[in-house]
This record gives structure tokens, sequence and C-alpha cells, in this order.
């Protein structure tokens, strides 16, 4: 699993996200200030590759934003709105467009979508302390509270639905003090065979993730990771920390740490290094993975058996087989990119696809590296615009490129067919793009803009593989966007006093927009006494 | 305008005149007898009185708050025929009547005034009373006005309707010891009962100033009215 | 007895008897300020101290047939149907009841020239009358009278104008979360998910209520459903203050849509009458999708329009001289700068272009704010959602507007209280023709379309002014005028009756299409007749 993309985000910090993205430029969405990168080559034309050079000044770190772009809490057919004033939360069913709210504790904020479940959400009563776990069967929503007593802004919740983490990201808290370490994690056990506990972990935590089956979590921390043991009979304990450095001094904030869905081994990039760090989770055993160069990506598939690292000094990939690299860590694949200049990388659901790019330079293409093939094989796909961030569908089938600093443009992105050798359609937007989500089905993508005026507020729907697109303006400042699988439904979430949502039928493409959710459930029917 | 009040008075003072009537009477016994009742009997006479009719006609509303009619009579008869008792006058007879009142808002006048011609069948019960049945035709003159403030003027009506009274009643001489023979004043004081009748007519009220009006008036349509009921009569006569 | 008792006795009998028997008590009452209401070919005067409806009638000439009605006591109202042909008398009967043959609460539908009448027996004493246009519905509400101990605003008494008498009469408690009525809407027929419906809007003080008339004497009656326009957060309750409402797509029976502007907000609701969500089937078969647009100030008028981009919701907002195009499936709101201030707008389509197929665009008449009125063409150019906005100037403004009935639909009569004046707009070719008045005039329209009446209420001052040529033909009367009506008359032809309130009130009838006050008639005291 990739801790990077794991949390998700709630419509109510979306507004903040969007404030933090338009100030990272030159910082990384995860790190808390160094920028990566270590010597590198002279800004190259945009145009073409950059390769490695003499005394130019060195490139700035690859931005890492795809995480901003989390989609808000939307489930099988709901979708989810906290009201910390009112203490409720909303829950739009995106197929009748009905709206309902229900009950949740003082200050509901965070939400998370619990998987497992048909539709089920849970939400971080920020004032009371607790959280609330909302179910819905057949149109009806129940409750049921758990004692939180941490403080927490952000959600962790296992694959199976059994365990949620509520823990606090230090990140979305601004100006807090050193001594503040956000370590404690709530671990609420959903079928309440547990009860609530509140466990320490290392200091300010960046990311909690688990394990598969559920059995283990893990806490990225400054302190190294925090093992969480899950199964223990007397309930979840904090089994072992596992230092992650030689060197315990060292900036944690320049580190990027991967855990795989196993649970037994990290890999850990450092910036500026040329070294990936393989951790055995259970034995702490740290072992060094030299690569031939600065290390300025690193990217674990969600199946845990690959990894690629991309050294951008030497438009390098190098394929790292996952456990086998900490037990041989000079056993790996290396790719190498010739005539371009390469960052970062995404990596396909089955990490059976990648698509390499830089955002440190106006780079107007994107590498799509085919790893199943001995040796893997790459091309490289024209774009108009300088790359920001790639997105990929699960299938890989296709791919929607963001761009940044277009010329004569408010903003703009790409489709691109990644699995099929065809150009890539350039879409201008009215404004910068700010969300990202892909349909289950792979065929449609909804992309997000925001500006500084109402023309610059609207929605665009893509089909794929036909790469047309459908603009919709919006009367509202969107905040998130995301697809409803249940519904077949995409939905744009805006900044309202009493709430806003657009949906869009993804087949007929008609939009139709929900104002006022708390009035919308107001709406008295005789329908109940 | 006659008044419950006046009406009252009036009745208090016909009792009145009907006590030393009695006593009266006695000495009259004295001078005339029934046999011998001369211009007892025989005489012209001219009297007043007070007609008081009882008019329930919708066409009367608008005219006063009750169904009370009253009329100041004036008449004069005289004895044509006598044989023993019985004796027959004729004479003629004025009532002039009215009444004013307030129509929502607006102000009322009648004027309902009797000509009448009285036939009287008289029968001295004593020389000093005589009973008398009469019947009086005649013609009625209506004049009415209402002072509507929609017309900015008066809205008048008036005309005759052909009219009638029978009645039955009573006269009682207050002096009686005059010569039977001559034709001394004797002071009579009547009253009488019967019923008024005059024919329907159609209350039609226009404008007095026509010429004030745009294009042609229409006349106000009232319903029809007639002045018909009880009615009876108090006066006092005066004989020759 | 002795002759002397049995006279005496005669006499006060006959006495007795003449004291007896007073006038009716209707001719202590006063005649004065009657209502009057115009109808199709005859006019109403409410007498209501004789618990009667004079109904005058012209029937050739200048002749009139007058003809009472009996209703109930204590007229509460009296308000005409939206075609005319029918008068409904609201009493409230003797308030309070201590008899046994003392009155009940009534309704009282007199028609068109008084031939016929029809009365419902109600239970309670209610003033508020609304009456559905197109002929069906009636509503009775309490309206505040305090001719009551107590009162439930929220009980309506709904008449059924079509059903069986013993059937006609449905009484209906709404529930509520504090308001109390303030407006009732009949909507036209609307394609809903459940069907074709009627539904009655009654906005209250805080919230909106939508009730299925079609299903109001059901045995279980379907409940009304309640929109709250409060999110419940604030003690600050957005009041509607009109409503319109939109039938949608011909075909589609889930868009109609019912916006409200609100008195004290700059938020539109717009309700999308949609399908009930899947599940337990509710007890109505439709439910209302509340969405909310900013339009940057309290809106003075809606209107739901067509442009080239598709079915719009016009606002008008005169605090910020502006007009605001809403689509109202995304609440995404185009600003329509303005000239002027104008409160108030009138779709003039039909009337500009009758008939014509849908490539004209909406046209729509702004007023009530200024010196000018404005035409404003909804189509498309580029960039613009609309056309444009060409102002025709009119000194004084046009605070009301009259419509001209057909043949002549395509003018409008602009007139502002007090102003000594009014103008004839013609939307075909944006003309307005002045017309000037001594004084402060009214305006009356003729319902055949053909000509205007101006008279100045209380004066003598009367004109004619046909529609073709709008040259005037001064016709004083020789009194004061308080109304005037331009009724159908009996052979077909149409009169004018002018009316004079005071004392019993009276009439100067004329012939409508060729006036001439020496051919007239006057009538007086009215209402000294027939009681």
């Amino acid at each position: 699993m990739n801790v990077r993309s794991s949390f998700g985000f709630d419509l109510v910090v979306g507004g903040a996200l969007v404030a933090a993205l338009g100030a990272c430029s030159g910082t990384s969405a995860l790190a808390d200030a160094a920028p990566r990168g270590g010597a590198e080559s002279a800004p190259s034309d945009p145009t073409s590759g950059g390769g490695s050079g003499g005394a130019a000044a060195p490139l700035p770190p690859e931005k890492e934003v795809e995480s901003s772009y989390e989609v808000p809490v939307a489930t099988k057919t709901f979708v989810w709105v906290a009201n910390p004033r009112s203490g409720r939360v909303a829950y739009v069913n995106a197929a009748s467009l009905e709206v309902k709210t229900v009950e949740a504790g003082n200050g509901p904020t965070h939400l998370a979508a619990v998987p497992g479940q048909s539709d089920a959400a849970i939400v971080l009563n920020v004032l009371s302390r607790d959280a609330t776990l909302l179910r819905a069967v057949n149109g009806q929503v129940s409750g049921k509270s758990f004692k939180v007593g941490a403080v927490a802004n952000t959600w962790a919740v296992s694959a199976d639905g059994r365990w949620a983490i509520a823990w606090a990201d230090h990140r979305k808290v601004q100006n807090a003090p050193r001594t503040q370490g956000f370590q404690d994690l709530a671990i609420l056990d959903l079928t309440e065979k547990v009860p609530p506990v509140v466990l320490a972990v290392g200091y300010r935590p960046v990311s909690v993730a688990f394990s598969e089956g559920g059995a283990q979590a893990f806490a990225v921390t400054q302190d190294g990771i925090s093992v969480v043991d899950l199964s223990g009979a007397g309930g979840p304990i904090v089994a072992k920390n596992v230092p992650i450095s030689d060197t315990p001094i060292e900036d944690p904030g320049s580190r990027d740490v991967s855990v795989t869905p196993s649970g037994k081994l990290a890999l850990i990039r450092r910036d500026g290094s040329s070294d990936v760090t393989a951790v055995n989770l259970e034995t702490s055993v740290r072992t060094a993975i030299t690569l031939n160069g600065p290390v300025t990506d690193l990217d674990l598939s969600d199946t845990g058996h690959r990894a690629v690292a991309v050294i951008r000094d030497t438009a390098t990939v190098a394929i790292l087989p996952v456990p086998q690299i900490a037990v041989a860590p000079t056993v790996f694949t290396e790719v190498k990119i010739p005539g371009e200049t390469v960052g970062s990388v995404a990596l396909a659901a089955g990490g059976n696809t990648g698509l390499l790019y830089s955002n440190a330079i106006a780079a107007e293409r994107v590498t799509v590296l085919s790893l199943l093939p001995t040796p893997p094989v790459f091309r490289t796909v024209k774009l108009y615009a300088p790359v920001l961030a790639v997105f990929l569908a699960r299938d890989a089938s296709h791919a929607l490129v963001l761009h940044d600093k277009v010329a004569g443009a408010a903003g703009a992105f790409s489709l691109v067919p990644v699995a099929s050798a065809l150009p890539a359609r350039i879409v201008e937007t009215k404004a910068p793009p700010f969300a990202v989500a892909f349909s289950d089905a792979h065929d449609r993508a909804i992309v997000g803009e925001r500006g500084a005026t109402p023309d610059g507020y609207g929605a665009y729907l893509a089909r794929l593989p036909q790469l047309t697109v459908d603009r919709f303006p919006l009367a509202s400042p969107p905040t998130a966007v995301g697809l409803v699988a249940g519904a077949k439904r995409a939905y744009v979430a805006q900044q309202h006093p009493d709430g806003r949502i657009t949906f869009i039928d993804l087949d007929t493409g008609t939009s139709r927009t929900l104002t006022g959710f708390e009035l919308g459930a107001r709406v008295v029917d005789g329908s109940k006494p | 305008m006659l008044t419950r009040k006046k009406i009252l008075g009036l009745l208090a003072l016909a009792a009145a005149l009907l006590v030393p009537a009695t006593a009266r009477a006695q000495d009259l016994d004295e001078r005339a007898t029934i046999s011998h009742l001369g211009s007892v009997q025989k005489h012209t006479r001219f009297g007043m009185g007070l007609r008081s009719q009882w008019v329930p006609n919708a066409g009367y509303d608008p005219f006063a708050k009750s169904n009370y009619l009253a009329a100041w009579t004036f008449e004069g008869s005289r004895v044509l025929l006598a044989r023993r008792r019985l004796s027959l006058a004729v004479g003629a007879l004025i009532d002039l009547g009215g009444s004013s009142s307030e129509a929502r808002g607006a102000e009322t006048h009648l004027g309902a005034h009797r000509f009448l011609v009285p036939i009287e069948g008289r029968y001295h019960v004593r020389p000093w009373l005589v009973g008398f049945a009469r019947i009086a035709p005649g013609a009625m003159y209506m004049t009415a006005s209402i002072a509507e403030a929609s017309a900015g003027q008066k809205l008048d009506d008036a005309g005759f309707v052909f009219a009638a009274d029978a009645s039955l009643g009573a006269a009682v001489l207050f002096d009686s010891r005059r010569n039977p023979d001559g034709h001394p004043p004797r002071l009579w004081a009547t009253g009488e009962w019967g019923y008024g009748w005059t024919a329907s007519r159609r209350w039609s009220f226009a404008p007095d100033e026509e010429d004030k009006v745009t294009g042609r008036a229409v006349p106000t349509d009232l319903g029809r009215v007639a002045f018909r009921g009880t009615f009876f009569r108090l006066g006092l006569a005066l004989s020759f | 007895m002795s002759a002397r008792t049995a006279l005496a006795a005669l006499l006060l009998a006959t006495f007795a008897l003449g004291a007896c028997g007073d006038r009716p008590d209707v001719w202590d009452t006063r005649a004065d300020g009657v209502r009057a209401v115009g109808l199709h070919s005859s006019i109403a005067l409410v007498d209501d101290a004789a618990h009667r409806v004079l109904v005058a009638s012209p029937v050739s000439g200048v002749a009139l047939a007058r003809r009472s009605v009996p209703i109930g006591k204590g007229v509460a109202t009296a308000l005409p149907s939206a075609d005319r042909r029918r008068l409904f008398v609201l009493c409230s009967g003797d308030v309070p009841r201590k008899k046994a043959d003392d009155q009940g609460p009534s309704l009282t539908i007199v028609e068109d020239g008084g031939a016929a009448s029809r009365r419902i027996e109600l239970q309670t004493p209610l003033s508020g009358l609304a009456i559905d246009p197109a002929g069906r519905w009636v509503v009775i509400y309490p309206a505040g009278n305090g001719r009551t101990f107590v009162e439930n605003p929220n009980q309506l008494v709904l008449v059924d104008l079509a059903a069986a008498p013993e059937k006609a009469v449905t009484f209906r408690t709404l529930r509520s979360f504090g308001g109390r009525p303030q407006r009732l809407t009949f909507t036209r027929e609307l394609a809903l998910p459940g069907g074709p419906r009627h539904l009655l809007v009654v906005e209250t003080e805080q919230d909106l209520t939508l009730l299925d008339l079609d299903h109001v004497q059901d045995a279980i009656p379907r409940p009304e459903i309640t929109v709250r326009l409060t999110n419940g957060l604030s003690a600050r309750a957005p009041r509607p203050a009109g409503v319109v409402v939109d039938d949608g797509e011909p075909g589609k029976n889930d868009d109609a849509r019912i916006a409200v502007q609100l008195a004290n907000d700059s938020n539109v609701f717009i309700l999308t009458l949609a399908p009930n969500p899947p599940g337990p089937a509710g007890p109505n078969d439709f439910t209302p999708q509340v969405n909310l647009a900013d339009v940057g100030g309290p809106a003075t008028d809606l209107a739901f329009v067509r442009t080239d981009g598709g079915l719009r919701l016009a606002a008008i907002v005169p605090s910020a001289r502006k007009a605001v195009l809403i689509e109202p499936g995304t609440s995404i709101t185009t600003d329509v700068p303005l000239p002027e201030a104008y409160a108030r707008v009138s779709l003039v389509t039909d009337q500009v272009a009758p008939g014509a197929p849908g490539g004209v665009g909406e046209v729509a008449l702004l007023y009530g704010g200024g010196s000018s009125v404005a035409f404003w063409s909804l189509g498309r150019t580029s960039g613009q959602p609309y056309r444009s906005v060409e102002v025709v100037n009119v000194a004084g403004g046009a605070a009301e507007i009259t419509s001209v009935p057909p043949p002549n639909q395509a003018l409008k009569v602009l007139a502002s209280p007090g102003a000594t004046g009014f103008y004839v707009l013609d939307l075909k070719t944006r003309t307005a023709a002045p017309l000037t008045t001594q004084r402060s005039a009214r305006i009356a329209v003729s319902p055949d379309g053909r000509r205007l009446w101006a008279f100045a209420p209380g004066t003598e001052n009367l004109a004619h002014i046909p529609v073709s040529d709008l040259a005037p033909l001064p016709l004083p009367l020789d009194r004061p005028i308080r109304e005037v009506f331009d009724v159908q008359r009996g052979d077909g032809g149409r009169a004018l009756l002018a009316l004079d309130a005071r004392g019993a009130t009276g009439l100067t009838l004329l012939d409508a299409e060729r006036p001439d006050v020496r051919a007239g008639a006057s009538f007086f005291g009215l209402l000294l007749e027939g009681l």
C-alpha cells in the first residue's frame, strides 16, 4: 500500500488544501519545508529532455501534489457532508438527490468513508471529542457514537472497515508549537469487540496505514515507524517503534516513507540521497539500496511487489522487486530514459504501468513505462503545456495530466491515452484545475477548476476513450469533486453557507444542483409523525 | 306632527269630557226627548279631530319608523233625512296627514291628504248619544320627498289615488238642554273606528330639477304604497 | 260593562294597535360606502346592512335591471371570480350566536346578473378568501379580523365548486412551525410525477406549504408538504414575498418548479417538484428539491423566462439596479445591469408576437422604478445571455401597468399614483403615447380591449379614449364618480356604469361604444330599492 494515497479529505478542509496548493510551489505537500533534490542539471528547454549537466543551478524539488486532489467522502450511493455548526451530517442520495440529515456529535467536521460496507461513513466530532459511525440501510441512517478522547483531524480506516484510527496531522494545524507532538492515536473497533483506546506513538505522525488483513497499523512518525498490534487479546497496543534512519537527528521532513501491504517492509527515500532504505519492520533490520544518483521519487505499487525509484540526475528509473530487495539490495532493474527529464513517477494500480514526468521544470512530456515486459519498455508522449501532476486511471488505460504555468490561459489539463499510442488531448480551462477523480469504470473523469471570479467556477467531465470533454459552469467556488459509483453520477461540492453540490449524470451529462442541505432535509411531507 | 304624547293627551281629554257629558245628559233629557229631538237630530255640524291610522305597508316604511300615520281632520256635514231616531247626513271631510323620517340616512317627508265625502247614517240612542256608521269615498293626495345624496337634490313623487273610509262611531252631546226647536250651537265629542283604504300606487321618485341631471333621470322605484289599515278618529264638533 | 267603559276600552285598543309594527331595521341603516364589484355583465353592490347584493345589469339601451340577492349577515369580504362570472361573498353571520335562529357563517356565490345564487353554510366565521383562477376552488381562511375570540390561522376551509353540496366543503388545518398564512396562490395544472395536479401554495412569514388540491378530499387525505426556509441555526427567518410557478417542458413531469422570492433576504428559493426517492412510498407522490440562488439583494419580482439558453428564472433586484438570470438546475446566476432600479417584470412575448414560433425569444417589460420602462429581449448573443435592454422614457415612471385585453393585447397602460397623466405603451412599436390629465386620474380598461376610461375619483370628470386613435372624448357628468365599470349589455353591446357612492348609491349609465351623455340615464338611491 502507498501511504501517500490512504487518507481522505473532508469538504471542510478542501478549501484549506486549495490554499495550500496555491502556496506550494517549490515545496512538497508532504514534507515540512526542505526541497527535494540535490546538485542537478541546469533547467533545460521545456520541450526537450534534460540530462545531467555542469555547474547549472540545481533544479527545485518535485512537487508532490497528487494527494491534494483526493476525493471527498462518497460511498456507494451517498455523498456525506458534515456541518459543524448544526451538529448534523447531511447525506445526499446521489441517485434520487434526496437530502436528509442525521444528528452527529458536537462539531462534526472530519468525515471518512468506511470501506467494506455498502454506505457507511464515520465523522469526527471535534468539540465533543467523539466519533459517530453512520450506516445507511434502505435509505435510513443509524448512528453509533465512539469516544475518541484525543485531539484528531484525520482518519485512517482499515480496508475491511473494522478499524478506524483518528489522529492529528500536524500539517493541518497552523503554528503548532514544537511542544505539541500530536502523538495520540484514537483506535476505534467499529465492530465494538474492543473498546476504544488511545495510544501514543512517535512525534508528529505524517501518515497512518494498516497492513493487509488489518492485524497491524503503522504510524510513520519523526521518531520512526510505530507499529500498532491490533490483534492482541488485550486490545491494540504499540508493539514497537522501528527506527528508519541510522542518523536519528536527520531532518525527518525530507523523508518519504512507503510501507508494503503486508506490513513487513518499509522503503524510505530521502531528498538528495542516492540510497533507498529498506526496513524490515519485523526485525528492524535496515538495508541500504544504493542507486546511481539522488532519488527524486519513490513509488510503491498497491500490490506491494514492486517499487519504482526515479533518479532525475541520471534520467534513470530503478525497478526494485519487493520484498526481495531487502535481502538482495543490488538486484534490481535500471531503465534509462535518454533525452528526458524525469523526476517523478505515478504507478497505476497493479504496478505494471507507470508514468514518468517532472514538474521541477517546465517539461511538456510524460513517459509511459510498461513494467511487465522484460526489459521494461517506454514511450514518450508529447504534451503542449508543462506538467504539474499526473493521475492514472486504475486500469491504466488513460491518464489525466494537470498543467502548470500555462501561457496565455488560466489553466489546462490533458487526457493521455496510456494503453494505446494515441496523441493526448489538451483542454484549456478557465481557471487552474484543483481536483481530479476517475470513475470506477474508468470511462469518466471529473476535473474541478476554481478561479477568483465566478467565470472560473466550473467542472469538466471527460469521456474516455473518446477524449471528449464538457464543461459545467458552477454557481459557487468548487471545493471538491468525486464520483458516486452506485448512482452513476459525478458530484462537485461547492462553497456555500447552506451547502451546495452539483450532480452530473455520467450518461446523459445533465446536471442538477442542490443548495441548502439542512433546508432540503427540513422539508416535511407528513410521512413521519 | 302628532306624537304619542299628544295622542295620549287627547285621549285623556276625551275621557275627561265624557264625565261631565254624562251629568249633562240628564238635563237634556228634560228638554228634548227621544220623540222630539229637533235640532239635536237635524243640524249642520262642523268638526275637527285627529285621525290615527295603522298602515302596515312596505311602501310607507321609508317615511315612518312605525306603521302609524296621523292626520288632522276637518269636516262638515248636514243631516238630510231624519225619521224617528234615524238620520242620514252627508258632508265633506279633509284629512291632512304626514310623517317624516330617515331612510338609510336620507331625510324623507310624506304628505297624505284625504278628500272624502262622508255619508253617515245616525241613530240617536239617546238625545245626547248618537251612534253612526259612515262610508266616506274620495281621493287621497300623497306627496313625498327623499333627500337622497346620490341625486344631489331632492327626489319627489306625488299623485292622487282613490280612497275610502268605512267606520263606526259615536257622538256625545255635551249640552242637550237647548231648545230642540231652535238651532243653538251644540258641542259634540265624536269618536270613530274604522278602516281606511286607498288604491295602491307605485312610488316613482325623480329629481326635482331634472334639467340638472345627465341624460334621462330614471325614477327610483320604492315599490307600491297603499294607505290601508285600521284607523280611529277623535274629535269635537259644533252643530247648528 | 257601561257604554263609557266600552268606548274607552275601544279607544285604547285602537291606539295600542296603531302604535304596533315597526318598520324593518334595514331602513335605519346607512347605505353609504358600499362595496361595488364589476362582473362580466353587471355590477354588484354589496349591501351588508341589508344582507343582500344588489346586482344591476344593463339590459338594452340605457335600461338597467336591478335584482336583490340575499346573503348572510356580516360581510367579511366579497371577491369576483377571475372570469368575472361569479361573485363570492363571505359572511360571518351573527357573532355571537345566542339563539337558535341566529345565522351562522356562510359563503354565497352570486352568478353574474344575479339570476342565480348558491349558499354554502360554514362552521366558523372566517374573513380571508382566496379564489382559484381556474374557477374550481375557493379557500377560506382566518385573515385576522378579530371577530372571534380564538382563531387558528392555519385552519383552511376548502370549497370545491364542482362537487355536490354535501361534499363541497373540506376542513384542513395545516401544520405550522409558528407561521401564519399570508398569501395563497393556486397553480395551474402542473405535470407532476404522480400525474397532473393543481397545487395550493401557502406562504407564511417563514415557510411554504404545498397542498395537493386534487387529493384534498381523499378518504385518507394526503398531508401537505411544508418547505421550511430556515436551516434552524438562526432566529432570523426568511420571509416569502411571492411565488412564481413553471410547469417545465411539455412531455416531462419532473421539472415543474416553484420559485420563491424573499422580502428580507438576497436568496431566491427554487423548488423542483421531483419524483419521490426509491423506498417506501410517501404520502405524496412528489417531493420538492430545494435550491438557492443568491441574487445580490432582495428580489422584488420573479418570472420564469425561456431564453435561447434554456429556462431561466429572472429576478429583479432594484437595490442593485440589476436583473439576475438564474439557471434553475445549477443555480448559476448571470447579472444583467439595468439602467434604472426597476422593481417589476412582466412577460410580454405573446403580446409582442402572438403565436410566433420559438425563434423570437422571450421579451419582458421592466417597470416600477425611475422615469422609464424597458424592454428586455432574452436571447443570446456571443458572450451575453440576453439580447438587449431597450429603454423607453416615460416621465414619472410606471408604478402600475394595466394590460389591455385582446384584440389590442399589444398595448399597456402605464400609470403612477398621484400622477397627472398616463401612457399607452405599444409593445410592438415600442412607442409610449402620453395622455395628460388636469388632475390625477384613474384608468379603467374595457374588457373588450377597445377603449380606456379615465376619471378623477371624487369628481365629475370622465373621458372615453378609444385605443384605436387615442382621441379622448370628454364626458363630464353631473355627479362625483367613485368607480367606473365597462360591462357587457344584455343586447350584446357594452355599457359604462359610473358609480356615485354618495348616499344610497347612484349610477350614470352610458353606451360604452358610442358614449353620449345626452343619451345616458341617471339612477339614484339604488340601495333604497327592493327592500
